[in-house]
């Protein structure tokens, strides 16, 4: 290490390597012959308030956005059986078709079993064998 | 390397937010670190023509990316990172040209060395060449910016963009290698 600080020592650091002469004092001049000319300000250019906010612009719309979608997703969902209004309009549906015998004949009494029909008149008092009232009090 | 003070960079960079003043501003700040930059393009590309090409294109692209420089780094830190990325890009471009690996590198860039016309004979600075040469990239640059430009750790870590612990270990490893070279040289 030391014997190669020693070599490092010895090498001249601004030697070795060379450049054309008046390289430096002829590059800066050509080098500006070169540059476009810039026709506005080039550091820190002012930002415009638009520039600014356009960001926040751009989130409270997308925020708006999703709040219109949660609000008619709810709308159409409280639309489904369940809810007060669906309820008003199926029970006037229902009122009107309780009002019609066709339909309790056809949709109410014919949906009842005859066991059943008879298992509920037994419970009711009926003798089921002779479709009497039992009226024997012990 | 460039001795400026905060003060005067702090001027410049003032110089260079106005428009009527910025261009004028510009050409001050290609006298100012054309030299500094050239030699760090030239010890990493090892030949006058294309460090003259890279320093040009260098200045041409901090005058067209001008408004992105805040002034939150050193003038000086953003262009060397600006002239760093210029020779790393060049030479990516010249081993994928002449279809050489990472491996053989130190052989083309010795080649280079050999073949570089602006030279003034001093041995000794021509082995120490060699020798860099045969450094992995990275060690390279941070020898050339150490030993050449005594640069110090804090701004070269501002930019390579790796520690100070880091840099300071591959410093090391590169004056080891360094001394295997002349020792096999020898």
């Amino acid at each position: 290490m030391n014997e190669n600080k020693t070599i490092l020592d010895k090498v001249n650091r601004n030697s070795g390597m060379t450049v054309p002469d008046n390289y430096f004092a002829d590059f800066a001049e050509k080098m500006m012959r070169q540059i476009p000319e810039k026709h506005e300000a080039v550091i820190a250019k002012p930002t415009t308030l638009w520039q600014r906010v356009r960001t926040y612009v751009y989130l409270a719309a997308m925020f708006a956005g999703i709040w219109c979608m949660v609000k008619m997703v709810n709308l159409m969902g409280s639309s489904t059986p369940g809810t007060p209004i669906a309820f008003a309009e199926s029970e006037q549906i229902l009122a009107q078709a309780l009002e019609d015998e066709t339909f309790i004949d056809e949709y109410c009494y014919d949906g009842v079993d005859e066991y059943s029909l008879l298992e509920s008149l037994y419970e009711d008092g009926f003798d089921t064998e002779t479709l009497a009232f039992e009226t024997t009090i012990k | 390397m460039n001795k400026k003070t905060p003060k005067e960079d702090e001027q410049l960079i003032t110089r260079l937010r106005d428009v009527d003043t910025c261009r004028h501003a510009f050409g001050d700040v290609i006298k100012l670190y054309s030299e500094p930059l050239y030699w760090q393009i030239r010890r990493m590309v090892n030949n006058h023509d294309d460090a003259n090409d890279l320093l040009q294109n260098t200045f041409m692209k901090a005058w067209n990316s001008i408004e992105q420089f805040r002034g939150e780094a050193k003038l000086s830190t953003w262009l060397h990172k600006i002239a760093i990325n210029e020779s790393i890009t060049f030479l990516e471009k010249e081993r994928k040209r002449n279809n050489i690996s990472l491996d053989d590198e130190d052989s083309f860039l010795i080649n280079t060395i050999e073949a570089d016309e602006y030279v003034d004979g001093d041995e000794l600075a021509l082995l120490l060449r060699k020798a860099i040469a045969t450094l992995p990239e990275k060690q390279r640059l941070v020898f050339n910016m150490k030993y050449y430009d005594e640069m110090k750790y804090e701004q070269m870590s501002e930019i390579l963009g790796t520690s100070v612990g880091a840099l300071k270990a591959s410093y090391h490893l590169a004056v080891k290698k360094i001394e295997q070279f002349f020792a096999d040289n020898d």
